[in-house]
């Protein structure tokens, strides 16, 4: 019997649905990957770059500053070891300090607000782990965050953060979803600072969780 | 017709795409670019042998495997070998992309005419 020349047009329209079918199939897969690429460092602007390294230096310079004053403190310590007078004024001074550092007032300044909200539709709602809330707490610090409240709770140096069920416990406060994150500080480096490639930014991402940066010009955050 | 379950697949591909994501390495993000060319290549072209009447379901299919294996490899090769190789895989498969979406808008046109 003699083949035909044309396949029924049945065959030629299931052939072009199905090659069709596996071009789209591979086209998110491919834009996905491609923008994932120009997150990468080779393909970050170089003036970000230069910023970002001019950013650290000054933190390292800044650093190497207050390792100079903790020297110096030292030193003063050690001299006013046996007079009780001296000793009594360079503990009041340090109080001062630790005073300003813990936050006694309202503090006010420009700054970046941070908003998260997780996925609750869909299959697989995404949850926020504490991970992901100390990364960009700690990222939005290194980046020089001075003072920072998450749903109006401040955080100190030694707040805890953790997830207990629905509940996001900041120290002895509790709070919930979405979080309100607000840092006073230089709002263009801690911007730049949440959105670097690998970053905490780049994580929520990765784990479907919404975050929206905004500078914010005057922030104002009281004890 | 075919234009629609062209279209069709192409959305149906998309949307199970977005759903179920294909992992691609990002090594390999180049040679299924290429690929995903060479397929647009041989859907137009298969359009147009469909529109002009002279469509061969062996040649498109397999135009189609070799075609996108071909030029996937010829990206692979001209990586190991140093040279953009991958350039004229694009430079042909552009090329005749272009052409073939001319014919088949010559090939409407007669036939709205």
């Amino acid at each position: 019997m003699k083949p035909l020349a044309n396949p029924p047009i049945r065959v030629a329209l299931l052939m072009f649905l199905v090659v069709s079918f596996f071009i789209g199939l591979f086209l998110p897969g491919q834009a996905r990957i491609i923008q994932e690429m120009k997150m990468t460092y080779q393909n970050q602007n170089p003036a970000d770059l230069v910023r970002v390294i001019k950013d650290l230096q000054q933190r390292k310079d800044e650093l190497l500053t207050v390792e100079s004053d903790l020297s110096q403190k030292l030193s003063a310590y050690a001299e006013a070891a046996d007079d009780v007078d001296a000793q009594i004024l360079q503990l009041k001074k340090e109080t001062v300090s630790l005073e300003e550092q813990v936050g006694g007032g309202t503090l006010v300044g420009p700054g970046v607000r941070v908003v998260i909200r997780e996925e609750s539709s869909g299959a697989s709602p995404s949850i926020l782990a504490d991970e992901d809330l100390l990364l960009l707490v700690n990222d939005l610090w290194a980046s020089g965050a001075e003072v920072m409240t998450i749903n109006g709770i401040r955080l100190r140096d030694t707040t805890a953060l953790y997830r207990a069920g629905l509940t996001v416990r900041i120290g002895s406060a509790a709070t919930h979803m979405p979080l309100t994150i607000e840092a006073i500080g230089d709002a263009e480096d801690m911007a730049k600072g949440l959105s670097f490639p690998g970053g905490a930014l780049d994580l929520l991402n990765l784990r479907r969780i919404g975050a929206i940066v905004q500078k914010v010009d005057l922030l104002r955050i009281s004890d | 017709m075919v234009g629609i379950i062209t279209v069709s697949g192409l959305v149906l591909g998309i949307a199970v795409g977005i759903l179920r994501p294909v992992h691609i390495p990002a090594v390999y993000s180049k040679y299924v670019a290429l690929a995903l060319l060479a397929g647009v290549d041989s859907i137009l072209g298969g359009i147009k042998g469909y529109l002009k009447d002279s469509f061969d379901a062996t040649v498109f299919f397999s135009g189609f495997l070799i075609n996108s294996l071909v030029a996937a490899l010829l990206g692979f090769l001209g990586d190991q070998l140093g040279i953009d190789l991958y350039l004229a895989a694009v430079i042909v498969f552009g090329s005749r992309i272009y052409q073939n979406i001319a014919i088949i808008r010559r090939v409407l046109l007669k036939k709205e005419a």
